[in-house]
């Protein structure tokens, strides 16, 4: 299998399990970012280190896994592959039973990551698109402003505010928010 | 603003959430909830959500337990994390009785009193609390240490540390919720910050300080961090105030400004500052309730411990920003964020207003630094100082007929006799200091 140039944390209090793990990572071409021995500490590492996939025993200290999964998930933290040593309170999230052979833990951690790196780029374009469908908001607003206060049609109104934007040197978006705001 | 019911069931259906937290807070301030489905919204908004007020410290005892939540609209708020299981959002509820009255121990239905009654004169209380808070680390059984995760100070500006990152997913969840974020800043001690939010009418501030404070834990929390608002964490260094800027407002115009008298400060504007010190002592122990709130009234941490008040100087107990016009305002000092917000902004309106009504004029003000003056040229100045202990704090709370008016008899006993016993848990332990001090000694 060729290398992969994806990087990773381990969060697990059990040095054997960390042991294990990390060589057959490191086999794969996976980087080591840094390691944690309970959740809060896992949380502000994966926070400072922001890596691709976040590797966690199930049985990591405090104990609660699911609140853990569910703030990694919904903050779009990492990718996570759990690593089920006998902690039965996790399901719905991606687990592989220990002792598990490396190439189905390298495969599998690839596959994450790659999955991980398509959801990225889709919130990021998601992202883009609720910005632009804001600032439509926002010009459409301003020029009904526009078309009000100085008595314009439409399409006067709609040059009126590229004609600020021009002016200020600022986005279209932006002049339209100072017209809303009232400071232009 | 102006929600109705069926504003609410279509935000609810449109938002995919599929749990609402109706909140209320028990007399210390902390926010509890009931939990409920969306099957049940309908009931819901019809005030018919029952629950146990036995189980709410301070509220009833066992044989008149039942209480209705009555939500106030105007509160429906989503949370802005999604969890896999659907959208959570809170309404704010006010207490009531099955027989349809507001609950007398319900401290929001407190709040709303006090408003009633300054609404007799047209006037509003608008409030804006500064509120500061610490982050430390947990240990691995997730307790909270004391150990912070930098060494930034104040207004530090590059992102050093893990607290930076989590105070900005903090405002951005706030904003997230509608609120309207004026400052965010690390603060003087290591580990300490400051979010400020925008003034609103004193319910809507003591609902977000409410909700601020579960914002603040929560996200911290998500970082691996634990945010506290106990007021002074750690001895020796500065402790988190609540410093609460107040003005008020009569047919939306702020009559402490009045551009043609001395500093454009409007009689009315005197006389509540009046009212603010003369009941000082009565009502600290509302706006100070812990042990732990008096560690922080001591000198040298920016905190005031004299009763005066002051044009800039920091050190009184009031001080009337620079700031004219709509902004004109006075700036409570004492408060600390462990307080319960409605019972807290109750007390503040109660004195001020008594101060207009009975036409109390204060001292005159004090540009000098109190903490350096003598004790004769402090009885010169008739400056007086806040209660020194939590004991001290409730003996003046019952010598203010005023202040126990402000909270109604209900909540005065019950909130007495849970400050009372925290007081008497207090002085009968052996503390670590006196172990340090005494052991080895005798």
């Amino acid at each position: 299998m060729a290398k992969t140039s994806f990087d990773y944390c381990l969060g697990s209090a059990d040095s054997n399990l960390k042991k294990a793990l990390t060589a057959a990572l490191s086999d794969a071409g996976f980087h080591a970012s840094g390691e944690a021995r309970n959740v809060p500490e896992f949380l502000r590492l994966l926070r400072l280190k922001q890596p691709w996939l976040a590797v966690i025993d199930t049985r990591i200290p405090p104990g609660n896994i699911k609140q853990l999964a569910s703030i990694v998930e919904e903050d779009n933290l990492s990718a996570s592959l759990f690593v089920d040593t006998g902690n039965k309170g996790l399901s719905g999230y991606m687990q592989l039973k220990w002792p598990v052979e490396s190439a189905v833990l390298a495969a599998v951690a690839e596959t994450l990551c790659h999955e991980y790196a398509r959801k990225r780029k889709l919130h990021s374009r998601i992202e883009g698109l609720e910005n632009k469908l804001k600032e439509r908001r926002e010009i459409e607003k301003a020029k009904g402003i526009i078309m009000k206060k100085m008595k314009l049609d439409e399409e006067r109104a709609y040059r009126y505010l590229q004609k600020k934007s021009m002016e200020q040197r600022i986005s279209l978006g932006e002049a339209a928010c100072r017209i809303i705001d009232g400071s232009s | 603003m102006g929600n109705g019911k069926q504003d609410i069931k279509n935000k609810v259906k449109e938002s995919g959430v599929r749990f609402i937290h109706m909140q209320f807070t028990d007399l210390a301030g902390q926010l509890k909830n009931v939990a409920i489905t969306i099957d049940q919204l309908d009931k819901a908004l019809d005030g018919e959500i029952m629950f146990d007020g036995s189980s709410i410290e301070g509220f009833v005892r066992i044989e008149e337990s039942d209480m209705y939540l009555r939500p106030d609209l105007d509160t429906f708020t989503i949370f802005p994390w999604q969890p896999r299981e659907g959208g959570i959002a809170r309404l704010m509820c006010d207490v009531y009785t099955p027989d349809g009255e507001p609950f007398e121990g319900c401290p929001r239905s407190q709040l709303r009193r006090m408003i009633e009654l300054a609404g007799k004169y047209d006037y509003s209380l608008n409030c804006g609390p500064e509120a500061e808070f610490f982050m430390f680390h947990t240990d691995e059984s997730g307790a909270p240490t004391l150990e912070t995760h930098d060494k930034g100070g104040y207004f530090d500006l590059a992102p050093t540390d893990l607290g930076e990152n989590a105070r900005r997913d903090m405002v951005v969840t706030l904003e997230d919720m509608g609120f309207e974020i004026e400052a965010s800043h690390h603060e003087v001690a290591p580990g300490q910050h400051e979010i400020d939010f925008k003034y609103s009418d004193a319910l809507t501030t003591a609902d977000n300080l409410a909700t601020f404070r579960f914002v603040v834990r929560t996200i911290a929390q998500r970082h691996g961090l634990y945010a506290t608002f106990m007021p002074k964490p750690i001895a020796h260094i500065n402790g988190s105030g609540m410093h609460t800027h107040l003005s008020l407002f009569k047919n939306g115009k702020n009559i402490f400004h009045d551009p043609d008298a001395e500093n454009e400060m409007s009689q009315e504007m005197i006389y509540f500052i009046g009212g603010l010190i003369k009941h000082a002592r009565g009502y600290t122990a509302v706006t100070n309730p812990l042990v732990n709130s008096y560690k922080r009234l001591v000198p040298g941490y920016e905190a005031p411990v004299y009763i005066a008040w002051s044009y800039r100087n920091r050190s009184p107990l009031v001080r009337v920003p620079a700031r004219r016009g709509i902004g004109t305002r006075v700036e409570l000092r004492s408060p600390d964020p462990s307080c319960n917000p409605y019972l807290a902004f109750a007390v503040m309106l109660r004195a001020g207003l008594d101060g207009i009504e009975n036409k109390i004029s204060p001292p005159e003000p004090v540009n000098l630094n109190i903490y350096t003056m003598t004790e004769e040229e402090k009885k010169a100045h008739n400056i007086d100082r806040l209660p020194g202990t939590l004991n001290d704090a409730i003996k003046e709370l019952d010598n203010s007929p005023l202040i126990q008016e402000a909270l109604g008899s209900h909540i005065y006993n019950r909130f007495r006799e849970g400050r009372a016993k925290e007081w008497d848990d207090y002085r009968i332990q052996v503390h670590e200091w006196e172990i340090d001090n005494y052991l080895s000694r005798f």
